[in-house]
């Protein structure tokens, strides 16, 4: 009973043991780490990685492992928001937000209705996107030419009281309210059990249908948040614009002790892991490793976890009979 | 027949599992050359009696001897050794290897001690398909080339390979159609010929009194009779399996019937139920009885919503339903207590608690919040009526005893105060002290003035509780027995549920 307590502990939380170490990690390596610069810079970062998790985390709350297409939901989203500044700022920001949902609508129907396999469709839907992207606009930057540009490019600049970018302003609004729908409403228990087993979470009355199309919309929205910010701070959009952070949302979200089967974890946890993920770079960064060597080492930290958190659930699994 | 010594002979075999008494001082003669049916109810005891002369309790008390020699059955091998052969209910054998192989795992001919010697293997195989009716079958065949029945037959066929004394059948004719059973039988009869001694365990009475000399009852682990086939009837058979005593085991309930709550017109399937009938009241407990694959579950699923039904008319409470979902139905407190409590019932991995107010909290409200909190005293309400172990909201389900998850699965449901509780196998693979529990915590709720349901294959339970039962056979409506009018209604249950009825016209 004990090693089992232990391992709940460690899975659930795991993920702000890695942040202390960092953190103490980084103290060591240098004076300037525990500065309110850098803890700041630390943030500023990961703002948009964090946004971009927290809403990914929810298909796999759900149960449905990854959305692997909000690489190309951000490119849509980027250039959604270029193209419909003129008609002025809140019209921009609300078509921008709504390609991301009906994306997310479109991938959570098709995949909580025909079960296809997630990884596999949201992988086609991304390519897809990326393509027309290219048949349209071709591959070269799009630049915001039109509307009010300065308002746009202030999106991801302006800084509240001259110190707190607005990214991470976001970041923390958007974690701390998700963090109580899931873990408070009905909606979010709905979202757990549906994660833990789709066939109960049936057979009670859930319909599971519109939890898991609820859960992509989620993660579109989030990604289409984080290609408007990406737009803003290059005034451009291009269909590449996602690339690269499908991996690193998913490494915070398994390192926030969500297992990819669903039905685990807490949005607060993929904070944790989103913060050690900035924790690391901003190390390896202090260290003078290049950005190239830091991508190794990412991708190394994400293989332990997920061997450890498999591990982990498997013991927890067999413990619990 | 004249032959004095017995092939098999058990005397006073007492089997308990911890305090429990599976088998109670059973003792069976059988001469070779005969066949000794054993009838019993679910739980009878006849498997685990099936399970000591298999060897695999070595722990059994009492005496047994085989061909007037005393022997201990402490292991399988043991068993093997001295001619005892079981052919099991579900197949053993191995698909994508040929029939030869399978009929002689575990012992195949060889030459110079390393080498498979095929021709033998192959001659052999023969030999013994050639017994069982299946000299049509060519050895190198792959077992999974076969059809069920054949592949059932082989399995006599690698049973017969051990040149078994005793063979015991355990519902051999499961998974047959009437004409492979009745191929069966005559292959049983060549296999009386030869000597074999053959226990013959069956829930369908009407295949007993074809193929049986003798006839054994057991219930509650306890011998109850053992009669000539000559001398009894099927009624009899069916009285000692059910037992007198089931008035005092399900105390009388005072119903008091209130209105209607559930009216089902002509309701049909197709290739599931069809032309289903029948309504039940406030305060009412309607029994729905059938062999599994009758379209009880099919029907139950329809009547809360998961499935849509082709034809006919449902009414709740008076107002006709057509193409309502589940979690309508959930909202209109129908609640459907689901066949697989690991499956569909409880999320193994979550606490108790959560799993109690997974459908009421959760599915039920329509609040954006999640009122679970208020429900905390309405669950240990129901933790301690139906006396949940432990008493911990925080434990989770997984780590539960069988009778323990189906309690938690109930106060589920309970917590929904539904007006119609549809229970589907309320109580399978649940101890006696938890499935009087939830039989109370059934009637309790009843009581109140609600409507219940109840499916399940324990005809005692449907029995027991109902007071009406709906029969259903091969998804057609049979009837509908009422339990006053009918003062032995097990026994009229279990006659219509064994299918086509020749038991009781024998009668």
């Amino acid at each position: 009973m004990k090693k089992a307590n232990i391992l709940e502990f460690v899975s659930r939380f795991g993920t702000y043991m890695i942040v202390i170490i960092l953190v103490g990690l980084g103290c060591v390596i240098s004076d300037k780490f525990l500065s309110t610069t850098n803890l700041i810079n630390i943030l500023d970062a990961v703002s948009y990685l964090g946004i971009l998790a927290s809403g990914m985390a929810l298909v796999t709350y759900c149960g449905q492992s990854v959305d692997l297409s909000t690489p190309s939901t951000i490119a849509v989203a980027s250039f959604v928001s270029i193209l419909t500044l003129r008609f002025g700022m809140i019209p921009m920001i609300l078509c921008t937000l709504l390609s991301g949902a009906l994306i997310g609508l479109f991938n959570g129907l098709i995949v909580g209705k025909f079960r296809i396999n997630t990884v596999v469709w949201t992988l086609a839907v991304s390519f897809v996107f990326a393509g027309l992207i290219r048949v349209i606009f071709g591959s070269a930057n799009i630049y915001v030419t039109t509307g009010n540009t300065r308002a746009f490019e202030q999106i991801s600049r302006y800084r509240i009281s001259g110190r707190i970018p607005l990214g991470v302003v976001v970041m923390v609004a958007l974690m701390i309210g998700l963090h109580i729908f899931v873990s408070r409403s009905r909606i979010g228990r709905q979202l757990k059990l549906v994660g833990c087993s789709e066939l109960v979470a049936r057979y009670s009355g859930i319909n599971v249908l519109r939890i898991i199309t609820l859960s992509f919309v989620g993660s579109g929205m989030a990604a289409a948040i984080t290609g408007l910010f990406i737009a803003s701070l290059s005034k451009s959009a291009c269909y590449n614009y996602g690339t690269g952070y499908e991996f690193r949302a998913i490494t915070a979200v398994v390192l926030s002790g969500m297992v990819l089967d669903g039905g685990r974890g807490s949005i607060a946890g993929v904070l944790g892991g989103v913060l050690a993920i900035g924790l690391l770079n901003n190390i390896m960064t202090l260290l003078g490793l290049n950005s190239f060597l830091q991508d190794v080492v990412t991708g190394i930290v994400f293989i332990v976890i997920v061997w450890f958190t498999n591990y982990t659930k498997t013991k927890l699994e067999a413990l619990n009979g | 027949m004249g032959n004095k010594v017995y092939a098999l002979e058990m005397q006073h075999i007492v089997k308990r599992f911890s305090s429990f008494l599976a088998v109670n001082d059973i003792s069976i003669q059988v001469r070779p050359g005969e066949v000794h049916a054993i009838c019993g109810e679910n739980g009878a005891g006849k498997s685990t009696l099936m399970k000591v002369l298999a060897g695999e309790y070595p722990d059994y008390e009492g005496r047994i001897s085989i061909h007037g020699t005393e022997v201990k059955l402490d292991s399988p091998t043991t068993a093997r050794r001295c001619g005892i052969a079981i052919i099991h209910q579900e197949l053993g054998l191995a698909g994508p290897i040929s029939v030869a192989e399978n009929i002689f795992a575990g012992n195949l001919p060889r030459k110079k001690g390393i080498l498979l010697d095929r021709r033998k293997l192959y001659e052999d195989a023969k030999k013994y398909l050639g017994m069982v009716g299946l000299s049509y079958v060519r050895p190198e065949t792959l077992v999974s080339a076969l059809s069920q029945h054949e592949a059932q037959l082989v399995e006599i066929a690698k049973a017969l390979s051990n040149d078994p004394k005793i063979l015991i059948m355990d519902e051999p004719t499961s998974a047959l159609s009437r004409e492979e059973g009745k191929r069966l039988f005559s292959i049983i009869e060549d296999l009386k010929k030869r000597g074999l001694a053959i226990l013959y365990i069956s829930h369908f009475l009407s295949e007993v009194f074809e193929v049986s000399d003798y006839i054994t009852t057991m219930r509650d682990g306890r011998h109850v009779a053992t009669e000539a086939k000559t001398e009894t009837t099927p009624e009899k058979v069916i009285y000692h399996m059910v037992g007198k005593d089931i008035k005092d085991f399900y105390a009388e309930r005072k119903t008091t019937v209130g209105s209607t709550v559930l009216e089902a017109k002509s309701l049909t399937r197709y290739g599931f139920f069809q032309n289903i009938s029948f309504d039940v009241h406030e305060g009412e407990i309607l029994g729905i009885c059938g062999l599994s694959g009758a379209g009880r579950t099919e029907l139950a699923r329809a009547l809360v919503g998961i499935d849509q039904w082709d034809e006919g008319e449902l009414f709740y409470e008076g107002e006709s339903i057509r193409n309502h979902s589940y979690t309508e139905s959930i909202r209109r407190n129908i609640a459907y207590l689901a066949e697989d409590r690991k499956l569909q019932g409880l999320m193994l991995n979550l606490p108790i608690g959560e799993n109690i107010t997974s459908a009421k909290a959760i599915c039920q409200s329509r609040s954006f919040w999640c009122q679970e909190e208020q429900e905390k005293n309405a669950v240990d309400g129901l933790m301690e009526e139906l006396q949940v172990n432990p008493r911990n909201v925080k434990k989770i389900v997984g780590q539960l005893s069988g009778g323990n998850q189906q309690k938690v699965l109930l106060a589920k449901w309970l917590l929904t105060d539904p007006k119609l509780l549809i229970l589907d196998e309320p109580t399978r693979g649940v101890d006696v002290g938890a499935k009087s529990m939830i039989h109370e915590a059934i009637k309790r709720h009843v009581d109140k003035g609600n409507a219940a349901i109840i499916i399940s294959s324990d005809l005692m339970e449907v029995g027991g509780l109902s007071d009406r039962v709906l029969l259903l056979y091969h998804g057609r409506q049979r009837g509908i027995i009422e339990k006053d009018k009918d003062n032995c209604s097990e026994v009229s249950l279990l006659m219509l549920a064994n299918g086509d009825g020749k038991a009781y016209e024998e009668g």
